[in-house]
């Protein structure tokens, strides 16, 4: 394949990951490990070695920048040590009841914060009302309570809710401009590319998008039942869906039903920390059907390829050219 | 298999222990550390009939940890060295020509920090102005390390596009 055209995609790559290691070098207590790795990522090419110089100058002139939002020392945000440890509540378990008890303004304080996960990961989480998500791979949240509305903001990826009943605050995740909403229940949001998925496996779940937050934007889902909405678009019909197969990712696997090959690899490729390009011509291959576990997610997309007769070139961390 | 000889030679000899390693490291958390690796080190020995002088043995074991310390604070510091060497530049490159450059970019990027999310700038200006740790941060915040990370990582991100769009 020409290398040349997808030249720009593999540079943009690169400074990607030349940026994720100037801030994991300067997060403190670098391990020997990721030095090593950093080091062998730099030694890959020249071009590597250049996209680091210059993002490490970017990053030295950021230095100087005006900090005078900033008190003289870092002040700490009010944090009830005792109550309860953010440890704890990220791990997840029995801190439900502990966290109910702590007073609501201070709530207010602590939670606005950012739940993430990296390639590959899934991480369960449990809110301070009970209620839990699971982030599936690559996924971020900021988890906006106040009172009255227990608002979860998904910033991208794809995570499952189970919602604590309560009439008095409504649960709501947004995600690109629209809104899903319970009272109780469980529900599964995903937010990739400009698209919003919302597919329910308990409760009703109402979803609204689009200009006005009335009933024409609005599509109410039972047990079973899905929509999608693009960024800023009210949602489409509501359709019936097999739980099992698309929630299939719980349990660490990623289910394909016919599904085109280009979407079926992208679809692998949230699993992996490389870039994914693929070559053009690839618009009449064959549709997909299979099976595979997401931690085996290298695995499957040369299985893929191969079905398609194309090969896998893949530079760890970095960049997976399918062509 | 009994264990209480050597169990009972650390207790008696713990305060000792706490001396010995409070002199050396003259860190009350870190000598902490080391006298529980102490008392790790000894839990792990399954013949204690075989030896001699539980005393001995103990303060022995209490030497061998604080070494092990020095050791990985040792390593620690070389980590940290060359993490440094990385992330300096020396002065040769860096020309009159782009200080200029670099005080017109400055003031794009105060303006566009200026805009983002409050939570994320803040964390942003603790690690790159004042130096904190994401650990401590996070610490600090009661958030996880890898919040931290993603915070400093979409600020970093969004002042590069900013750089890239400018040329």
């Amino acid at each position: 394949m020409g290398k040349g055209q997808h030249g720009s995609e593999i540079d943009r790559g690169i400074a990607l990951d030349a940026r994720d290691w100037i801030v994991r070098l300067s997060a403190g207590n670098v391990s020997r490990q990721d030095l090593d790795r950093f080091n062998a990522w730099r030694a890959q090419s020249p071009g590597h070695a250049r996209a680091f110089a210059r993002e490490k100058e970017f990053w030295q002139l950021l230095q100087n920048v005006d900090g005078s939002g900033l008190d003289v020392a870092p002040v700490a945000m009010p944090m009830p040590r005792s109550a309860v440890s953010r440890r704890k509540f990220l791990v997840g378990g029995a801190v439900a009841a502990s966290a109910a008890a702590v007073a609501a303004p201070r709530v207010l304080t602590w939670m606005r914060s950012d739940f993430a996960t990296g390639a590959g990961e899934q991480v369960s989480a449990t809110l301070p009302d009970g209620s839990t998500m699971l982030l599936n791979t690559n996924s971020a949240v900021d988890v906006d309570f106040r009172p009255g509305l227990r608002l979860v903001n998904l910033l991208s990826g794809e995570v499952e809710f189970s919602v604590r009943p309560d009439t008095r605050a409504p649960f709501r995740v947004a995600a690109l401009g629209g809104n899903s909403d319970a009272v109780e229940g469980t529900y599964a949001v995903r937010s990739i590319a400009d698209e919003v998925t919302v597919t329910a496996s308990a409760g009703r779940i109402s979803v609204s998008g689009g200009a006005k937050a009335d009933a024409a934007n609005t599509v109410s889902l039972a047990t079973g039942q899905q929509t999608r909405y693009l960024t800023g678009k009210a949602p489409l019909a509501v359709a019936d869906v097999n739980l099992e197969s698309e929630l299939a990712w719980r349990g660490g696997r990623v289910v394909f039903e016919g599904k085109p090959f280009v979407s079926a690899i992208g679809e692998l490729g949230r699993y992996v920390p490389e870039r994914l390009v693929i070559a053009t011509h690839t618009h009449d291959a064959s549709p997909v059907s299979a099976v595979f576990l997401t931690r085996d997610a290298h695995d499957a997309i040369e299985a893929l390829a191969q079905t398609q007769g194309m090969s896998v070139h893949r530079v760890p961390g970095v960049v997976i050219v399918i062509s | 298999m009994t264990l209480t000889r050597l169990m009972t030679s650390f207790a008696t000899l713990r305060p000792r222990i706490e001396a010995l390693t409070r002199g050396r490291v003259g860190c009350s958390a870190t000598s902490e550390d080391i006298v529980q690796d102490t008392w790790i080190r000894l839990s792990n020995v399954r013949h204690d009939d075989a030896i001699d002088n539980h005393a001995a043995f103990t303060m022995q074991a209490a030497k061998n940890a604080a070494i092990g310390h020095f050791r990985k604070q040792q390593r620690r510091n070389e980590i940290d060295a060359e993490v440094n060497e990385l992330l300096s530049t020396s002065v040769d490159e860096i020309s009159p020509e782009r200080i200029v450059m670099g005080r017109d970019m400055l003031r794009a990027v105060d303006k566009a920090l200026q805009t983002m999310p409050e939570r994320s700038r803040r964390i942003f200006l603790m690690n790159r102005v004042n130096g904190v740790s994401h650990r401590e941060i996070a610490r600090q915040l009661g958030i996880s390390d890898e919040a931290v990370y993603y915070h400093i990582r979409r600020v970093v991100e969004r002042l590069a596009e900013l750089r890239d769009s400018n040329g």
